[in-house]
Order: C-alpha cells, then sequence, then structure tokens
C-alpha cells in the first residue's frame, strides 16, 4: 500500500470518526441543554404516568398562545403572547385522560393539585427569565406558582 | 516542502469545511416554528394520507363489517402530531353517519418526542360506540397541517378534505319506540317529523387512553395537598399525603370539539418571522453545499493533475 493510499485511507476514517464525534456531542449537548434546562426551570416536562409526553419552553408557550388565539377568536381577545392557557396547553401535549394535574415549583416554590374540571381558568405566563409561572386568571391573577418545573397528569 | 505544503492546506479546508458544517447542523436542527423546506408561498411538500386501517392492520376506506367501537390508525406522509398544531389538528377530524349526524372522536397521537417513528401516526376512535349495520363517513379537513407549517391536506384533495367511508358490522336496527322527549320539546318535536331528536352527545367514556401512556399501574401516585371539597389545592410547603378524590372528579370528555375548524388567518409578525428563519436557513445550507461542492471539485482536480 502506498503512502498516499494510506493517507487517503487515514482521511476517510478520520472523517468518519469526526462525523460520529459531531453526532454524539449533538445528542450529548441536547441532553445536557435539556437537563440543564429542567434544572433551571426554563425546559418543563409534561409527564403522564412517569413518561414525558412533551415538553415546554418559553418559545412553545409562545408559539402555543398564537395558535390558541388564532383558534378561539370568538373568545374574549384579552391573552396576550406570553400566556396560554393550562387547557390548551394539556390538549396540544396530547393528554386525552386525566383526574388531576400536579404542577410543581422550582425548588421550594410550591405545587399545585388541580382537577380537570378547574384546569379552565389557569394559564401559564412566561417570565422573563425564561421560566414559566402558573396564573390563576379567574381567581383575580394570583400566582400560583411562580416558577413551573413539572407538570404531571395522572388518572 | 511541497507536499507539505499541501496537505497543510488540505487539512486547513477540510478543518473550515467541517467547522460550517458543525455550525450549519444545529441550525438546520433547529427548525423552531416547524421549518421545514420551501416557504409559505406554496413550495411546500403535500401533505397526504399513506393509510387508514383498523388494529388488525385491515383498510378501512370502503370497508364493510367494521367493529362498532374501531380504532382507526390513520398514516400520514408527513409530521402531523406536533405539539404546537395539534389542536388544530384535532379540529380537523369529524365522523358523520349515514344521516348527516355528527358524533364525537377521540384523537391520539405519541408526540414526537416520546417516539419519533410514530410521528406520522394520528389514532381516531368514536368517543360511543357506533350504531351496526351503519355508513359512516371520516372527514379529514383540508386544513390538517403538517410541522413544517405549510404543507397541508388540500394539496393532495383537491383543497376538498379527504372522505373515508365504511360500514359497520351486523344488521341495521330500526328503532320503534319512540324516543323520550322532553315536555316542552315534544310538540316541536312531532311539528319536525319522524326523524326524532338528535342525539345528545354524552361525555366520553374514560376508556380514551393516550396511546403513548404505559399500562403500567405501579406509577408512584403523587402526594399533594388535598382540599375535602375538590377545589384546586396549592401548597408553597412540604405537601401533605392524600389521594386524589375519584369520588368527585369525573373524567370528562377529551373529544374533538364539534365546531368545525375555521382556516385562520396567518399571524403577520409570525409568518415574517418564520420567513426570515427559512430564508437565512436557506442562505446557510446554499453556501454550505457550494463550499462542499467546490472542496471536492478541488480535490478531483488535483487527483487528475
Amino acid at each position: 500500500m502506498s503512502r498516499e493510499q494510506r493517507m487517503i485511507n487515514g482521511r476517510i476514517v478520520t472523517g468518519i470518526l469526526l462525523l460520529a464525534l459531531v453526532i454524539g456531542g449533538s445528542f450529548l449537548s441536547e441532553k445536557v441543554a435539556r437537563v440543564q434546562g429542567s434544572q433551571r426551570g426554563e425546559v418543563v416536562p409534561v409527564v403522564q404516568n412517569d413518561i414525558t409526553v412533551a415538553y415546554l419552553d418559553a418559545g412553545v408557550i409562545r408559539q402555543l398562545s398564537i395558535q390558541e388565539r388564532q383558534l378561539e377568536q370568538n373568545r374574549d381577545g384579552s391573552g396576550s403572547d406570553n400566556e396560554v392557557s393550562l387547557s390548551f396547553v394539556l390538549g396540544s401535549a396530547g393528554l386525552v385522560d386525566y383526574e388531576y394535574v400536579q404542577a410543581t415549583g422550582l425548588g421550594d416554590s410550591g405545587e399545585c393539585r388541580i382537577k380537570r374540571g378547574e384546569v379552565e381558568g389557569i394559564v401559564l405566563y412566561t417570565n422573563s427569565n425564561g421560566t414559566l409561572s402558573m396564573v390563576n386568571k379567574s381567581g383575580g391573577n394570583q400566582v400560583m406558582i411562580k416558577e413551573v418545573a413539572r407538570l404531571y397528569a395522572a388518572d | 516542502m511541497m507536499r507539505f505544503g499541501n496537505t497543510g492546506l488540505r487539512a486547513g479546508v477540510f478543518m473550515l469545511l467541517l467547522s460550517i458544517l458543525i455550525l450549519v447542523l444545529p441550525l438546520a436542527a433547529y427548525g423552531e416554528g416547524g421549518d421545514g423546506t420551501g416557504n409559505p408561498r406554496g413550495v411546500f411538500k403535500p401533505l397526504g394520507l399513506v393509510s387508514a386501517t383498523l388494529e388488525d392492520g385491515t383498510g378501512i376506506i370502503d370497508a364493510e363489517n367494521v367493529p362498532l367501537q374501531p380504532k382507526i390508525t390513520m398514516r400520514f406522509d408527513k409530521n402531523v402530531v406536533y405539539l404546537i398544531y395539534w389542536e388544530r389538528n384535532k379540529r380537523c377530524f369529524h365522523l358523520y353517519d349515514e344521516d348527516g349526524r355528527k358524533h364525537e372522536l377521540i384523537l391520539s397521537k405519541i408526540d414526537e418526542t416520546v417516539d419519533f417513528s410514530k410521528r406520522q401516526y394520528i389514532w381516531v376512535e368514536p368517543a360511543e360506540p357506533l350504531a351496526s349495520g351503519t355508513r359512516y363517513t371520516l372527514y379529514v379537513a383540508p386544513d390538517l397541517l403538517a410541522k413544517n407549517g405549510g404543507s397541508t391536506l388540500a394539496m393532495t384533495t383537491n383543497n376538498q378534505g379527504l372522505r373515508i367511508n365504511f360500514r359497520t358490522a351486523g344488521e341495521k336496527t330500526v328503532q320503534i319506540a319512540p324516543p323520550v322527549l322532553p315536555e316542552e320539546n315534544t310538540a316541536a318535536a312531532a311539528a319536525a317529523g319522524s326523524k326524532g331528536p338528535a342525539p345528545e352527545a354524552k361525555p366520553a367514556t374514560a376508556n380514551a387512553s393516550l396511546i403513548a401512556s404505559s399500562p403500567d399501574t405501579s406509577r408512584p401516585g403523587p402526594e399533594t395537598s388535598g382540599s375535602p371539597d375538590g377545589s384546586t389545592a396549592c401548597s408553597s410547603d412540604s405537601p401533605a399525603t392524600g389521594e386524589p378524590d375519584s369520588g368527585t372528579a369525573t373524567a370528562q370528555s377529551e373529544a374533538v370539539p364539534t365546531v368545525p375548524a375555521e382556516p385562520a388567518g396567518a399571524d403577520e409578525a409570525r409568518f415574517a418571522e418564520l420567513q426570515r428563519g427559512r430564508k437565512m436557513q436557506n442562505y446557510v445550507a446554499m453556501s454550505a453545499v457550494i463550499l462542499l461542492a467546490g472542496w471536492v471539485a478541488v480535490e478531483v482536480i488535483r487527483r487528475k493533475k
């Protein structure tokens, strides 16, 4: 095998290794970002029966807000880009059958259990630091959880 | 010396290209707002139905002897379960019987973050058992939207939507006994003829479950404080134990709303933002492709020399 052939082979192997590294690195960075985001409250997992069915962040909430306002134009129309109703979020996450939703706050910032029939007046609101807060609009905009860390739906 | 110089140059070009690729890959994978190829001016690839089958794998299109509680698996050729568009897409599914009466549906999906291979599947089942020996039409509105935000079912159905006809098993039962009517409606119903009142939309049964959900019941029950009157329970300190009040909690229907979907107008700001993102992606991708092509060409020319 000539020197040139060896060089070419070496380059091919190097290229494949680099590609594998890039792909592996991408997966790793995604996982790290997800874990760190969850710890900071910037990524909120929606869990049903111990299976994560969706992840929420401020960007998702903003897009869901736009969708909700487009679909429900006949409502009061008082919503903003930064808030979306909890029922719409849960529906978008594909939660079909649940009895109650338990929202857990970041650290010791509390937790709430909301029964299915009580979900309507509650909204998720994006904070300026990229976290989400849970607000009871029908209860005079009372902040239920300042920084939501997890939504758990149980049946 | 010359050889070293060439090798160094090639290594440099290789590293440059690699850096560009590393930059391009996350950008391509970013996809906020369901960015895909094309732009909102109609260059999107059309969204189409691949198959509609029952649980046993048989096709349901024009099928006879369909079970009274069918679970229809609809497979499309694009991602139709995207979180952002799911509520919109849910409103595209309607079930009508041969008399034109609407029946509630329960739709379920497996989110792409849970199982990426199921992103093209939607499971449809009626909220209540169907009548035997009756023809039904499952209508999917042309507004069904793929994750890329531009591919709709209208593109493959000539803006007509999709109609799947099937007939349930058994013989059609004729209702002999007149239905019980509310007293105040009796006169009006009698005047309306022999068709009888429209069937009441009962709440869906609680048998609808998310497909992604595990049937495992051994999950740990979350412990929270519960209020005795069943109102929303919040706690800001350590939670107290309490089981959910299954007596007062009623499983409500998550069935598709009966209001047909209205084509929503595009939000201008979002539209512009999407367009900017797509343009930038296209530019970066084109630059990367040109660079790659140039590199390949240089290599080929060098080898020929």
